[in-house]
Order: structure tokens, then C-alpha cells, then sequence
């Protein structure tokens, strides 16, 4: 049929686009991580062997981690309940878990500078209601950037949650209740196995995004949270390092796909996690 | 004999005080901004003693701010154009074409929402250097239309993938050529995915940070660059008062679709 | 025997505005298999849901063997239940499904291997343990449901409507299955259904609900035969009905005037001369004139012959009169009849159904 032949050259125009301003300039960074000036794997072995560079990494896969699990769990009851309720109810709730999604990422991260500094809202009220003494350091602390990173990814977590829990047939936990199983058992032993696509899925991309964060740990972190991207940004534009930089984007990007591929099986690994009698 | 009374509903209690703290934490923060953005006094409060408009007319004002207002709706105009474009496209060629490396294709064109951003903002930047790129809004354009194609292509395909294409035939048997099955058919049904593509890519583009950062220059300053620049010197408040337009825009592209038919994203 | 009695006193639920359930009293005795039977919103699914536990009554009590668990949530009534989507659990294979109530009451792994093969011998499908939910036919998962609704020994099995998504052939031989399975267990049955023909086959007993108040319960032949009022008489069954004034009253015999056509019944109490009624004769009960004495006699003709394999119905018009089904099984008289034919048709004395006027 003259449409089987039609279809592909729909995708070329953007194909090509891609090819031009996304891949291109990738593999260049590829490329360029490998020189400066001779070819070899001297940045690599920069990055490996100097202590400030591995914490940086080693602390912005803490942090992904630790942003992973706490959406996690705030999502999860969340979505939950809204896979319960009624078209219409849920539809507003919806809503207002989209809207923070919608809103920027900057405004968002203003918002938390705002209310986690010292003479912020959170501890002008805390101090005014006599519960502290002294504001608390809550601004450019490890603190912080959990805060503004959770309440950042949090709705990609929920809405991953939420539709596959919409499918999780509601008379499955009836017919588990109804064969004996107390709610806290239905749950266990049938909701939540139902619901791990959902919790892999979520997981993988708020891990995945989490890694590459740049505008919220610059603004509410302090020194010691320093992250990945923060790095890359100050070996470009200040020390004009671009081989340098290129080799820490690298690593980024390499540290991404690996953990989409662990992701992956998790996911795999979970159609074989099923039960036996 | 068990006692035969209604149980207390413990579980569920617990499950509305959770996902209503979750809500909370979700809304509160983007809302607190709105009622200090109208404070009187010269560094931000909650509650404002008194209100006023002096960081809105401090905007409307300054006209590096205008300036940086209109490179963003600028560029976020022609990403929408040039991804909804190439995206609806993309979309209908992926939907409907069955070919060797479809799903090859699909997953590069979906890479931008998950590769770091900052990422693909450094290999932009490297790129766009050489080819004296950087600092202009076509740049800007071009590197915001390749993080902007996804949203474009998911929310197309997600239409299209609903669409029964036995729709089209049966106007096809009516007499209508291809071209005018499309228009009459075709784009009217997929419209609400084309127009939540749009609406997503021009969102993106106007919100985005990062890229910006790299590929703005003296003569083309997106938006969220100026005030990423202020909010790291300072806390000006009028970024409060811009934050807070941002956020009424924001909530103005949740809602108008919702209000016109078609519906809210699928 | 294994089943246990139910008892529903003056059960009522009611969603909002609507109400479901007004105000039902049922018994079930043990053992035995009992039909809801209704349209929808009529009400059978709430009292399923109720049954259960899935739902709390507004008022009322529920009782097992004399023991009120109105409110005893569902995991605490060992009731098996099955629903009309099966709802087997689709990340465990069939003998972990049906092994789950046995699991859940912590029962030895041994045990509870013996007794999910009974089970699934028992609804045959022995052998099937270790495939999952998505690898059987819609028959092979509704039997897998079965076989977990009864492996506990649960003295009351619950059914929703279990056999609508199965074709015509396939459902009719469950339903024989199902009752087997159930006399071989002694085990008390409460089946919801729509299809009329289905209670009647399965059923020990029916009731009939109508907008959550119970209209008749009874055999199925008390049902078919005697039909309370004009609901039952047109939800199960097809009629023929004659709306008409009694005209008199003679020892026992009741003539009733229906626009003209003189129906003769045998007269149930309470009737009286001059009151308004319809009577209803059975499809099935029209005969033609030379096959029998009958009491009812009309001259008709043949309007329309429609062939439905084990019978043919006819569309009789009566002269000077309206419009009658009859169904005349093959091989008989009534077997060739022409459009156009004229036929006397006629009915017994006893063949007559009187119900409350429209």
C-alpha cells in the first residue's frame, strides 16, 4: 500500500532536526571528552582519582536516591487515593497535583528560598510560636535541596503511580477480603505486587531526572550538596575547561542510561516475582 | 456472641489526613508567593503588612525586564511552531507506520525527557559556539525545539492511538480526498492532542532554565535567565511579582482546555 | 451438611436518593440454592454486596445460623465469593489463587496443596496449578473462581452474576456444573442473575426483586405456574395477557369479560364480581381445538408462523379480537400451520393465570 511507504517519511522531517541539533552535538561532547588537546582518557582518570570530583558524584546519587524513596513514599498514598475516587473529585485533585508541575521550575525553587531562609516563613512562625529559640538552618542544607527536589519531582512520581493503579481491578481486593485477608494483608499481598510497575516506572524517572538537577541544589544547597550538573556548568562558563567539562557531562549521561538499565530489570525482574502456592 | 456494630474506619481517616498533607506541601509554596508578591515593605514577608503593587510596577518598569519578557515569548512562540510542527508529523509517521527502527526512533525523539537537561544544554552550547549561535533567539529556538518534540509527539500519539482510523475510510468512501480527510476528519479529532502539545511546548520553552543559561547572550536574555541571574545576587522581590504572573499563566494553560471541549491531557 | 441458613430481617441501603434495598426479609435455608433474580437496579447485586460485607445496611439484620454479622467485615465470614470479572489475581498462578483463603488462615503448605488439588478436581481442572490467570479460556477462569470459593470449606458460596461473559453453549453446561458441584457440597448458594431461564434451571428457589423490594419467592415452578403478580408473570416466562371484569362467580369457576372474549379460570380467593384484572395464559398452554376439550375456545387465524427449532410460535389472531402467542412443540398437531389458516385455539381451565390489572 502507497500509505506503508508514506508513514516514515512523516518522522523524517524531525528525524533529520534531531539528527542535527541533538545528535550531533552529543556525540561531539563524546568526542571532545576523549581529547584536550591529545586523545586519550586523561579527564576520566582525572575525574576517578580526584577526591572532590567522586564525592560529587557519590553525593548526587545520594541525593537522587534519597529524593527517590522520600516521593515515594508522600506519592504513593496520594495516588492511591486518587485511583479511588469518583471522575469528578479526581479530576480536581489531579489538577492540583499538575499545576505545581506546570508551574516553573525556577518560581518553584524561589518559593522554597523564600520560605526556608532564616528570616523565611518557616521559621519567623516557628520562632514566633516560641517552638525554637533560633531560626534553623533549613536554606543551603541538605535539607533544602530534598525539599525543593521532592516537591519538584513528586507529580512525576504520583501521575506514574496513579496510572497503573488505575488499573489495579478494585474487586481483587474484594476477592482477597472475602477469602480471609484483612485489609493490611489484601494490600500486601495483592495491591501493592500489582502496583510495582507503576512504583519502577516512577522510580526510574524521578531517579534519572534527580541526577542531572542543576537550578534547585544551586539555589538551596549549600557546598557540601553540590551536584553533578553544578560542576559541568562551573568547568564550561568559568574555568572554560570545555574537554573537562565534556568528560563530566559524559559520565552524567553514562551514570543516566546505566540506571535506566537497572530500572529496567527491576521492571523485567517483576512479571517474575510472582507467587507460587 | 461478637458484638454486630459498625467497625471505626481508622485506615481510611489516616489515608485523607496523608494525601492531604502531600496536597498541602504540593500547593502551599506556589501560592504563598502570590500575597508577598503584593507586599508594601522592600524585602518579602508573609503575611505583607500592607499591600501594594511597587514590585509589579517595578516589572513593568525596568526595561530589561520587558525585554527579557519578550525574547521568551519570542522564542517560546517559534518553538511551538516548529515543534507542534514537526512533532504532529513525527507522531502520525510513528502511530501508523509500521517500519524497521520505529521503536529506535520513538525512544530518541522521547530521549530529551529523560536525558539531564543540563546535559543537552552543554552539547548545544559546545556546538552552537562555533557556529556563532549562542546569544541569538534562533538558538534558543533550536535547542528548546528539541526538548519540546516529545511533549509534542506524546501528546499527538496519545490522540492518535485512540483514533479508529475505520473514521477516515468512511470518509474516503465518501467522496473526500486525502487532504480533505484530513481537515475535515483527521485534524478535528486529533486537534485536542495537537493543541495540548502546543500548549506543553510553548510552556516549556517559556519556563526553561537551564539551556537558557548556556545559550543566552547580551543581545537575547530569556526571562528565566534574568531572573535566575537576580535571584542569585539577591532576593529581589520583584521576581515574587514576576513568579507570580508566571504562576497565574500557568494555571490559565491548565484550565483552558479543561473549559473548551476535548477535555484535560489524556 | 456443610452449608449454613441465611437470614436477611428488614435489610435496607440506600445510596443518596436511590434506594437499593427497601427493606428485604429473606430466608435461606440451609444447603440450598436461592436465586436473586432482577433487572438491573433491581437491587440483587447491593443484597450480594451485603451478603458479603462489601456494604453495611442503613437498618436491618444479617444472619448465619442464627448469628447476626451485619457488620463483621468480609474477611472474617468465610463466605466464597465469586464475581462476574472472576477477579483471579493475575500475578499468581491458579493453585496460589486458589490456594490465597487457605494461606490466609495459615494453614500447613502440605495441607494447602491437598486441598487446592481437590479443589481443582473437583471443578475440573486438575493439572492446571501452575499456569497463570491470562493462559485460561473465560470458562477455565471462572472454574479457577469456583474452585477458590469453596476450597476453605465455606459454608456459603456468593455469586455475581458469575456465567454472563460466557457464550450461550458453554454457559448452559456450567450452570449444570455449578449445581452439581453445589448439591455434591451441601454448600448454601445465593445467585444473582438477570436471565430468567438460568434461575429457573439452577435454582431451589427464586426471589424476585424489583426496585430493592422482593415481589415473589418461591420454586421455580411456583414462579412459572403461579406467578404472584403481573411483574413476575411478565419477567419470567413469556404471557398472553387479557385485561378484563369478572363477570361472575360460579363454584370455584370465575368468567372474566375481556373485551369481549369470555375467559373461564379456576377462581383463586378473594375475587370478587366486578372487579377489574388480567388474566394470563401461557404460550405454551394454547392448543388447537382438536387436540383436546378445552374449556377456552376461540375461532383465530394463523398471522405468522416463527420457527425456533425445538418449537414453532404462531402470531393467532383472534376473530374479532386481539393478538395471541401460541407455541406449539415439533411433531405434533400444531407442527404445519399456514398463514392464514383458519385454527380453533383453546386453553384449560386451569391454564389460566390471574394477576392485578396494568
Amino acid at each position: 500500500m502507497k500509505a506503508a511507504l508514506g508513514w516514515p517519511a512523516l518522522v523524517a522531517p524531525a528525524m533529520l532536526f534531531l539528527l542535527v541539533v541533538f545528535v550531533v552535538p552529543i556525540v561531539m561532547v563524546l568526542a571532545l571528552s576523549f581529547s584536550g588537546p591529545q586523545i586519550g582518557l586523561q579527564h576520566y582518570a582525572r575525574i576517578a582519582t580526584t577526591p572532590v570530583y567522586v564525592r560529587v558524584f557519590g553525593n548526587t546519587l545520594q541525593i537522587a536516591l534519597g529524593v527517590t524513596l522520600a516521593s515515594l513514599v508522600l506519592a504513593y498514598p496520594l495516588a492511591y487515593l486518587l485511583s479511588t475516587l469518583g471522575a469528578r473529585t479526581s479530576i480536581i485533585l489531579l489538577g492540583l497535583v499538575i499545576l505545581p508541575w506546570f508551574t516553573s521550575l525556577l518560581v518553584r525553587s524561589f518559593a522554597w528560598m523564600v520560605l526556608l531562609g532564616q528570616n523565611g516563613v518557616i521559621n519567623r512562625g516557628l520562632l514566633s510560636l516560641g517552638i525554637i529559640d533560633k531560626p534553623l538552618p533549613l536554606l543551603y542544607s541538605a535539607f533544602g535541596v530534598y525539599v525543593g527536589m521532592v516537591h519538584i519531582l513528586l507529580p512525576y512520581m504520583v501521575l506514574a503511580l496513579y496510572s497503573v493503579m488505575r488499573g489495579i481491578d478494585r474487586d481483587l481486593l474484594r476477592a482477597a477480603q472475602s477469602a480471609g485477608a484483612p485489609p493490611w494483608r489484601a494490600f500486601l499481598h495483592v495491591y501493592l505486587p500489582l502496583s510495582l510497575p507503576g512504583v519502577a516506572a516512577g522510580s526510574l524517572l524521578v531517579f534519572v531526572m534527580a541526577t542531572g538537577f542543576y537550578v534547585t541544589p544551586a539555589l538551596l544547597g549549600g557546598p557540601r550538596q553540590t551536584m553533578i550538573a553544578q560542576l559541568i556548568t562551573s568547568e564550561i562558563n568559568e574555568a572554560v575547561n570545555w574537554e573537562f567539562g565534556a568528560a563530566l557531562a559524559t559520565v552524567l549521561l553514562l551514570v543516566t542510561l546505566l540506571g535506566l538499565t537497572a530500572f529496567n530489570r527491576l521492571l523485567g525482574m517483576d512479571r517474575l516475582l510472582t507467587r507460587d502456592a | 456472641m461478637r458484638a454486630d456494630r459498625p467497625p471505626p474506619r481508622w485506615g481510611l481517616f489516616t489515608l485523607y489526613v496523608v494525601s492531604g498533607a502531600v496536597l498541602v506541601f504540593l500547593i502551599v509554596p506556589i501560592l504563598i508567593i502570590i500575597p508577598m508578591s503584593f507586599g508594601s515593605a522592600l524585602s518579602l514577608e508573609f503575611p505583607p503588612r500592607s499591600l501594594s503593587l511597587q514590585w509589579y510596577v517595578k516589572y513593568f518598569t525596568t526595561p530589561a525586564w520587558l525585554r527579557a519578557t519578550g525574547i521568551s515569548f519570542q522564542v517560546a512562540l517559534g518553538t511551538t511552531i516548529l515543534a507542534t510542527a514537526l512533532g504532529t508529523l513525527a507522531a502520525f509517521g510513528l502511530v501508523r507506520g509500521r517500519f524497521v527502527g520505529r521503536d529506535l526512533l520513538l525512544a530518541l525523539i522521547l530521549s530529551p525527557l529523560i536525558i539531564p537537561g543540563i546535559v543537552i544544554a552543554v552539547a548545544i552550547y559546545l556546538v552552537f559556539a562555533r557556529v556563532h549561535l549562542v546569544g541569538s533567539p534562533l538558538g534558543l529556538v533550536l535547542a528548546h525545539t528539541v526538548l519540546a518534540l516529545p511533549l509534542v509527539v506524546v501528546n499527538v500519539a496519545a490522540t492518535l492511538k485512540g483514533f479508529d482510523e475505520a473514521v477516515e475510510r468512511a470518509a474516503m468512501s465518501l467522496g473526500a480526498g486525502p487532504i480533505r480527510t484530513f481537515r475535515y476528519v483527521t485534524f478535528p479529532l486529533i486537534r485536542p492532542g495537537v493543541i495540548a502539545g502546543a500548549l506543553f511546548a510553548f510552556m516549556a520553552s517559556f519556563d526553561e532554565v537551564i539551556v537558557a543559561i548556556f545559550l543566552s547572550g547580551r543581545t537575547a536574555t530569556t526571562l528565566p535567565k534574568r531572573m535566575w541571574d537576580s535571584v542569585l545576587l539577591e532576593t529581589d522581590p520583584t521576581i515574587a511579582a514576576i513568579s507570580t504572573m508566571l504562576i497565574v499563566l500557568a494555571m490559565l494553560v491548565l484550565v483552558l482546555p479543561t473549559l473548551g471541549r476535548g477535555g484535560s491531557r489524556g | 451438611m456443610r452449608g449454613a441458613s441465611l437470614r436477611l430481617e428488614g435489610v435496607r441501603k440506600a445510596f443518596g436518593s436511590v434506594t437499593a434495598v427497601d427493606g428485604v426479609t429473606l430466608n435461606v435455608e440451609r444447603g440450598t440454592f436461592l436465586t436473586l433474580l432482577g433487572s438491573s437496579g433491581s437491587g440483587k447485586t447491593t443484597m450480594l454486596m451485603l451478603l458479603a460485607g462489601f456494604l453495611m445496611p442503613d437498618s436491618g439484620t444479617i444472619l448465619v445460623d442464627g448469628e447476626p454479622i451485619t457488620f463483621r467485615p468480609p474477611y472474617k465470614r468465610n463466605f466464597g465469593v465469586v464475581f462476574q470479572n472472576y477477579a483471579l489475581f493475575p500475578h499468581m498462578r491458579v493453585a496460589a489463587n486458589v490456594g490465597f483463603p487457605l494461606r490466609m488462615q495459615g494453614l500447613p503448605p502440605d495441607t494447602i496443596r491437598r486441598k487446592v488439588e481437590t479443589a481443582l478436581e473437583l471443578v475440573k481442572l486438575a493439572g492446571h496449578g501452575a499456569r497463570f490467570p491470562r493462559q485460561l479460556s473465560g470458562g477455565q477462569q471462572q472454574r479457577v473462581a469456583l474452585a477458590r470459593a469453596i476450597v476453605a470449606d465455606q459454608p456459603v458460596l456468593l455469586m455475581d452474576e458469575p456465567l454472563s461473559a460466557l457464550d450461550k453453549q458453554l454457559r448452559e453446561h456450567m450452570q449444570l456444573e455449578v449445581k452439581n458441584i453445589q448439591r455434591r457440597l451441601g454448600v448454601t448458594v445465593v445467585y444473582v442473575t438477570h436471565d430468567q431461564t438460568e434461575a429457573l434451571v439452577m435454582s431451589d428457589r427464586v426471589a424476585v426483586l424489583r426496585e430493592g423490594r422482593l415481589e415473589q419467592v418461591g420454586s421455580p415452578r411456583d414462579l412459572y405456574d403461579h406467578p404472584a403478580n403481573r411483574y413476575v408473570a411478565e419477567f419470567i416466562g413469556e404471557s398472553n395477557f387479557l385485561d378484563g371484569t369478572v363477570r361472575e362467580i360460579t363454584a370455584g369457576e370465575c368468567r372474566v369479560d375481556c373485551a369481549g372474549l369470555l375467559v373461564i379460570g379456576v377462581c383463586p380467593p378473594g375475587i370478587r364480581v366486578g372487579q377489574r384484572l388480567s388474566v394470563a395464559v401461557r404460550p405454551e398452554r394454547l392448543r388447537l381445538q382438536s387436540e383436546a376439550l378445552l374449556a377456552n375456545r376461540v375461532s383465530a387465524t394463523i398471522d405468522e408462523a416463527i420457527y425456533v427449532g425445538d418449537a414453532i410460535k404462531y402470531r393467532v389472531r383472534v376473530m374479532n379480537g386481539p393478538v395471541l402467542t401460541m407455541k406449539a412443540g415439533r411433531g405434533g398437531a400444531g407442527d404445519d400451520l399456514k398463514p392464514g389458516q383458519p385454527v380453533t385455539v383453546g386453553w384449560t381451565q386451569e391454564d389460566v393465570m390471574f394477576v392485578e390489572a396494568p
